[in-house]
């Protein structure tokens, strides 16, 4: 009988490993608002357990080696292929949390094709560059050094940099938890950039332990890392805080005319609800001179020509209200994100408050409430004739879709 | 077909940017046991590790039946020359089975027969028993057997051993010695050692490196033919090994 010949502890390890990033995961299996692909994305949340287990593994079997003198009998095998063997089980492990991660998050059913599977070689990759890296180390530093520092130091990388600025860092790390509400899919730059991080990182770990002279391959491994990190940020520098990008809108599914509702798949057991709410709310606003686009569109890309809207699956009436009308006040814009003066903001909440007063949707609604102030505003305009009214709301329209332009406000002191 | 051996061929070797340690050194190893002998750092140590091509010469070429130890030729001459370094460790979390067969692995062996085999070679080494064991918990020289077993599993032509005996209470000696015996039988080997006590009628040849200088190579019976003393006397030994270390570079038969 043969055995395995390499008693790896990454098989004593699958069991706890699963059950700790199961356990992670459960309280993020059931949000609404994701589809197939955002759910996938959703167990690189994960990764703050997957990866510094399997660095902190991988650190301990580079240790072995080293400890066990595997370099010092003159191995017939290559490096490539000795790591290669220590490793495999780890990576068996990582696939094994990734996959049953994903299985978990995917466990309601929704949608997905097969090509959306592509976004778990992130989190992956991600492991294996933690991993490579953390193999070098132990097969140059004592164990006891090498294990808490991959796994320290792994945690440390995955989690860190969604605390600091620039906003952008955190797409290096592969960690995509703020990925994907129903109107956004992953940005590719912030799936490449972390799978460009880890090849570099494996590069790096290939170089540390190749037969280089020390002084030679510690640097080049620096350059390494230094190269793919400057290469990877390229990708992200004009990303902010999330990692996503427009949904194609050729996914949306339309019906009907006048207006013409067209939302996501996802969304459709509320189409009829949106369907009557968005007709009620458009013959209620035209009838006061309000313009309304005729299409009701759930795409960002969409916006600003339709009218937008934002749903859950499990949106109620109120919800489905609420959503028309907030869709009807433009989106902030970019500007503000990067700190111009942005006064429209002050326009927002009576816009939306006065429009939802016009078209008469219920105080009941999901709307946010509204503030004392925004209430005495909305009650000045609503006592100025019509024409008055819509000069108001046209001004204000515009100073919420621009940095710069101030609203008018009756109420403002 | 040729005779086995095994030769350095102007080698020059450094640790470091340091001086050398060995210099333009050209000797042959041939078929049969070579004791390898000097005061502790005469180079022995170095001398395997290139022999073995654990170390990589700075200038000069090593080889093993015509195969050199460089480029395309390593794996070949890997697979070719066996080494068991003078501290054998013990991997962590394998048995004594499992380790001698990974060791058979990491010399090209497949799986199933470095499985097969490791059992063959604890069975050499008389450690059959302690097959399930963790090396950890054997003694010293049971450890050093496990390093027999490790070295002679991928079936290689050349074994060396560095300092085997060092550390061992006499038992212990007298049972490697008699386990090294068995093994000359199948395989050529160079045992290196500063113990006078090891040379004995088991070696053809005996080779004296001092301060990285080949100080004698030759037969045993030259070797001993240099000393004074009765024959099989102490004496006879101490006598030829301090003229041996005191001879001009490369005094051979």
């Amino acid at each position: 009988m043969t055995r395995d010949l390499w008693r790896a502890p990454a098989t004593i390890a699958a069991g706890p490993l699963l059950i700790v990033s199961l356990l992670f995961l459960s309280g993020d299996a059931t949000g609404p608002s994701f589809y197939g692909v955002s759910r996938l994305a959703q167990v690189s949340s994960a990764l703050p357990i997957i990866v510094p287990f399997c660095a902190g593994l991988a650190a301990w079997e580079g240790a072995r080696l080293r400890m066990g003198g595997a370099f010092s009998v003159a191995p017939v095998r290559s490096e490539l292929a000795i790591a290669g063997r220590a490793l495999l089980p780890i990576g068996c492990l990582a696939l094994l949390g990734i996959a049953a991660s994903a299985a978990a998050m995917l466990s309601t059913g929704p949608s997905l094709a097969l090509g959306d599977l592509r976004i778990l070689i992130v989190p992956l990759a991600a492991v294996a560059g933690y991993s490579a890296l953390a193999y070098a180390a132990g097969r140059y530093l004592p164990g006891a050094f090498a294990i808490p520092g991959a796994v320290v130091g792994s945690w440390l990388l995955i989690v860190y940099p969604v605390a600091v600025e620039p906003l952008w860092i955190r797409h290096l790390t592969g960690y995509l938890s703020s990925c994907c509400d129903l109107s956004t899919v992953p940005d590719p730059g912030a799936m490449i950039a972390p799978i460009i991080v880890a090849a570099g990182m494996c590069a790096a770990a290939g170089l540390l332990v190749s037969p280089l002279a020390p002084t030679l391959r510690i640097g080049l491994a620096g350059l390494a890392v230094v190269g793919a990190v400057g290469v990877a940020t390229t990708f992200v520098t004009d990303l902010g805080s999330e990692a996503t990008t427009p949904r194609n809108a050729s996914a949306l599914t339309c019906r009907g005319d006048r207006p013409r509702i067209c939302l996501w798949p996802e969304n459709e057991p509320v189409l009829h609800t949106t369907a009557a709410a968005a007709s009620a709310i458009r013959d209620r606003l035209t009838a006061s001179g309000v313009r309304v686009p005729s299409t009701v569109s759930e795409s960002l890309e969409d916006r600003g020509k339709f009218w937008f809207v934002s749903l859950v699956p499990d949106a109620r009436k109120r919800d489905v209200e609420a959503g028309l009308i907030m869709g009807l006040i433009p989106a902030v814009p970019a500007c503000a994100n990067g700190r111009a003066p942005y006064p429209g903001f002050a326009a927002q909440a009576p816009l939306e408050q006065w429009l939802a007063a016009i078209a008469r949707v219920p105080s009941g609604s999901s709307l946010a409430p509204a503030s004392r102030r925004t209430r005495r505003e909305v009650a000045a305009v609503r006592q100025q004739p019509r024409a008055e009214q819509l000069s108001w709301y046209r001004q204000n329209l515009r100073a919420v879709s621009k940095c710069g332009p101030h609203p008018r406000l009756l109420t403002q002191r | 077909m040729l005779d086995p051996n095994l030769n350095l061929n102007g080698v020059t070797f450094a640790y470091g940017r340091g001086r050398p340690v060995l210099s333009e050194l050209t000797l042959e190893f041939t078929a049969g046991a070579t004791l390898l002998l000097g005061p502790n750092g005469a180079g022995k140590s170095t001398l395997l590790g290139l022999c073995a091509s654990t170390l990589s010469p700075r200038r000069g070429l090593v080889a093993a039946n015509g195969t050199p130890a460089a480029g395309a030729d390593l794996r070949a001459f890997r697979s070719v020359v066996s080494l068991m370094p003078q501290q054998i460790q013990s991997v962590p979390g394998l048995t004594v089975r499992e380790q001698v067969a990974y060791a058979g692995w990491l010399k090209g062996m497949s799986k199933q027969s470095a499985w097969e085999r490791s059992l063959d070679c604890l069975s050499r080494v008389d450690l059959v028993a302690l097959a399930d064991r963790r090396p950890r918990t054997l003694s010293g020289g049971e450890l050093r057997r496990v390093g027999v077993a490790q070295a002679i599993v991928h079936g290689a032509e050349w074994l060396l051993l560095d300092e085997p005996t060092a550390g061992l209470d006499p038992a212990q000696r007298a049972h490697f010695q008699e386990l090294i015996g068995g093994l000359r039988r199948e395989v050529n080997i160079v045992i290196s050692t500063h113990q006078t006590e090891d040379i004995g009628s088991s070696y053809e040849a005996v080779l004296v490196l001092n301060e990285g200088r080949v100080t004698f190579t030759g037969t045993t019976e030259d070797f001993l033919a240099r000393g004074d003393g009765a024959p099989g006397s102490n004496e006879l030994v101490v006598s030829s090994y301090l003229r041996a270390l005191e001879s001009s570079p490369a005094s051979s038969t």
